[in-house]
């Protein structure tokens, strides 16, 4: 009797969860086999979007940028891991530190990109400025390929580095003590404390930060749409070429598309996750 | 108690079902403006009362929705079955709406003699073969804003300003080598106004019939190229390939350039956010080509195909786009209107000596010479012919292709998009 109390009080979000999330889900592989037309109603086309899709220059390079944005995601991992190292123990400078690497994460995204569109602007921006003090040739941080998806990468990682901090600071807070103080006694020094236990402990939090930048990266549009919106759509992303298509040239069937293709990327790396915790459960 | 509750319910279920009867009988037309609230609020409730009052039975319901997001809306609007009667269009959006065949063709209910009320070319701007599938609104075209404090800093007069496109890139390598500084911000590799250029210049892009384009022969590449040039020569602001049209504004705002070739309308953004750039700003004659024209930008009403009531609908917009209602518009913001008689008015040529009148006066005289000089915009796929053209603007100014190279490859892109239609 309890436990079937508990489904009706699931119901609500599940039926939530169906009519705004799986169904217009389910709704855009249909649209993608679909000339999508609001006025003149739709035209079955078979595959006639995805092979329109596959045979763009534009989705290549945006399939491949996409995949180059990954590297954020090591990049994220490893700088908000040693931070998270760093100011682990609690004391006043620690929460002074938490706080101010957690600021970029509460900003918001459009104000963030305004700000670094403003340092990387290439003649007026504290980027180049800095350079020049430096007598280092200005770079062109905005407007040249693949300067410009670097600098995208760079606000990515300011922005992201606190939020996955805090996921450390919580995986760390549970590794017992124990563990620690017994390899030093038995001399180990704190490099290998951080590689024979700190990490092996970490494994479940380091796959989950893994996965959610991962995914992330791979859904990168909003950064792309502040700071570098003039650029040729072989700087863009997957995520920017969808919009481009569907909300901007309003060829839904085509954009959708694009976003079953997009799907099936992000969930190959959520197996690649499933597989991997999997493994770590055994 | 109970029979009173059931009274009152039985009530409240007449009422409701009088409340639809009511409904039933007046016609409703839904009308959307893009960001025009809350300056035009008054204007619009005191315009919409006298239509009511002038056709009882009708109700207009008016909707102002933001610029940006105006056409995600009217899509998903249309989705939905829910499109409005009348709406207000820009010309790249009435384009697009062409392409889906969403929109009246307004020559099958509207007479001739009414559509003399309108200027020629701003008919023109709603014409798409042969169809009119919007009349034409409120219109604006270009003047040249400047800083006349940074001009005079630079060593020049008022009467240096350049008024044709080669004095306008020789101004701007003079400026840059006088200062070191920027004379000019202009988007030529996002949402370029290198064809408008063009247009005034008097070189094609496409053939008339446009089905091919051309601007890959000698006389585009040469005035194409020197604009590029320009750029390498870091005589133009290097964020001027990728920055959009709508951000045309800011560096003459925020003090980074001496001059501003843009609409007059934006003098209040600039009075509203920089007051201390607007005391020094002046106004001057837009920079045109050979052939003396200025761009004409003109905002339309559209009534779309799906509306169910299509003739209170085109009644409504003619009684919004009459000479009395056109003229009030205008004088509420620095705006032409699309009626001769209405710009006929004196108050386009009166001046209280403030930089808007001025700016208002030299629009109000450039007008007649208005035509649409991007031609390219009243293609349905002129989104994807302005991105290929922009591509090769770009790839010619990062030195990635030689400029003949870029527009090569341009219009081989163009000739493939056109052949699709």
């Amino acid at each position: 009797m309890k436990s079937k109390a508990v489904y009706w009080f699931l119901l609500p979000a599940f039926l939530m969860l169906i009519f705004f999330a799986f169904f217009p889900a389910l709704q855009v592989f249909y649209y993608s086999f679909l000339d999508y037309n609001v006025f003149n109603g739709n035209t079955f086309v078979g595959l006639q979007n995805y092979s329109k899709l596959f045979s763009d220059p534009n989705f290549w390079d945006a399939f491949k940028n996409s995949l180059i944005f990954l590297i954020v995601t090591p990049v994220l991992m490893i700088l908000s891991l040693m931070l998270a190292l760093m100011i682990r123990e609690k004391s006043g400078t620690s929460s002074f530190f938490r706080s101010l690497f957690f600021l970029p994460v509460v900003t918001p995204i459009v104000i963030a990109g305004i700000i670094w569109r403003w340092i990387f602007a290439e003649d007026t921006g504290l980027m180049n400025y800095l350079l020049s003090l430096a007598s280092i040739p200005q770079v062109p941080w905005l407007t040249n390929y693949p300067v410009n998806l670097g600098s995208i990468m760079i606000l990515t990682i300011w922005r992201g580095f606190g939020y996955y901090m805090m996921i450390f600071l919580a995986g760390l807070a549970i590794i017992p003590k124990e563990l620690e103080e017994a390899s030093r006694l038995d001399g180990a020094n704190k490099l290998q404390q951080i590689h024979h236990i700190i990490i092996p402990e970490l494994k479940p939090t380091l796959l989950l930060i893994f996965v959610i930048s991962s995914t992330n990266a791979i859904k990168i549009f909003t950064e792309l749409y502040i700071m570098i919106p003039g650029t040729p759509a072989s700087n863009k992303t997957l995520v920017y070429y969808l919009y481009k298509h569907a909300f901007e040239r309003f060829d839904f069937g085509f954009g959708s598309a694009a976003g079953v293709i997009i799907f099936i990327l992000t969930l190959g790396f959520s197996i690649i996750n499933v597989k991997l915790l999997d493994k770590e459960n055994v | 108690m109970k029979k009173i509750f059931v009274a009152i319910l039985l009530l409240g279920v007449i009422f409701s079902f009088a409340g639809c009867g009511g409904k039933e009988d007046k016609k409703v037309i839904e009308f959307w403006t893009l960001q025009l609230s809350p300056t035009f609020n008054d204007y619009f409730k005191s315009l919409i009362k006298e239509f009511e009052q002038k056709n009882p039975g009708t109700v207009v319901k008016w909707i102002d929705i933001p610029f940006d997001a105006a056409i995600q809306k009217l899509m998903a609007a249309a989705a939905a079955g829910q499109t409005p009667d009348v709406v207000n269009l820009s010309s790249d959006f009435l384009a697009k709406f062409y392409g889906m065949n969403a929109l009246i063709d307004f020559k099958t209910k509207v007479s001739e003699d009414t559509l003399a009320w309108f200027l020629e070319s701003a008919l023109q701007n709603c014409t798409f073969e042969g169809k009119l599938i919007g009349l034409p609104w409120y219109l604006n075209t270009y003047v040249l804003i400047y800083n006349t404090e940074y001009i005079k800093q630079a060593g020049f007069d008022e009467k240096d300003l350049p008024a044709t496109f080669d004095e306008l890139i020789d101004f701007s390598k003079q400026y840059t080598k006088a200062t070191g500084k920027f004379a000019l911000f202009w988007n030529i590799g996002k949402d370029s106004y290198l064809p408008m250029m063009l247009g005034s210049e008097d070189v094609q892009m496409m053939d008339s019939a446009f089905t091919k384009a051309i601007f890959n022969l000698p006389p585009a590449v040469v005035l194409i190229d020197k604009w590029i040039q320009l750029y390498k020569a870091g005589v133009m602001q290097r964020e001027s390939i990728i920055s959009p049209g709508s951000s045309i504004i800011e560096p003459f705002q925020s003090g980074q350039v001496a001059m501003v070739f843009t609409g007059p309308v934006f003098l209040k953004r600039v009075k509203e956010n920089a007051p201390g750039i607007y005391a020094g700003t002046g106004v001057a004659p837009a920079v045109v080509g050979k052939t003396g024209k200025h761009e004409l930008a003109a905002m339309s009403i559209s009534v779309l195909k799906n509306s169910r009531n299509i003739d209170e609908a085109v009644r409504f917009s003619l009684f919004l786009l009459n000479a009395v209602n056109q003229l009030k518009f205008s004088k509420i913001e620095t705006t032409f209107p699309s009626v001769k008689e209405a710009l006929a008015d004196s108050y386009f040529t009166s001046d209280d000596g403030s930089l808007e009148t001025k700016a208002k006066i030299i629009g109000a005289r450039e007008l007649p010479a208005a035509v649409r000089l991007q031609k390219y915009l009243l293609h349905p796929q002129f989104d994807r012919l302005r991105d290929a053209f922009d591509e090769a603007i770009q790839k010619a100014a990062l030195g990635k292709a030689s400029t003949q190279q870029a527009l090569d490859e341009a219009v081989e892109k163009w000739n493939k998009i056109l052949e699709e239609n």
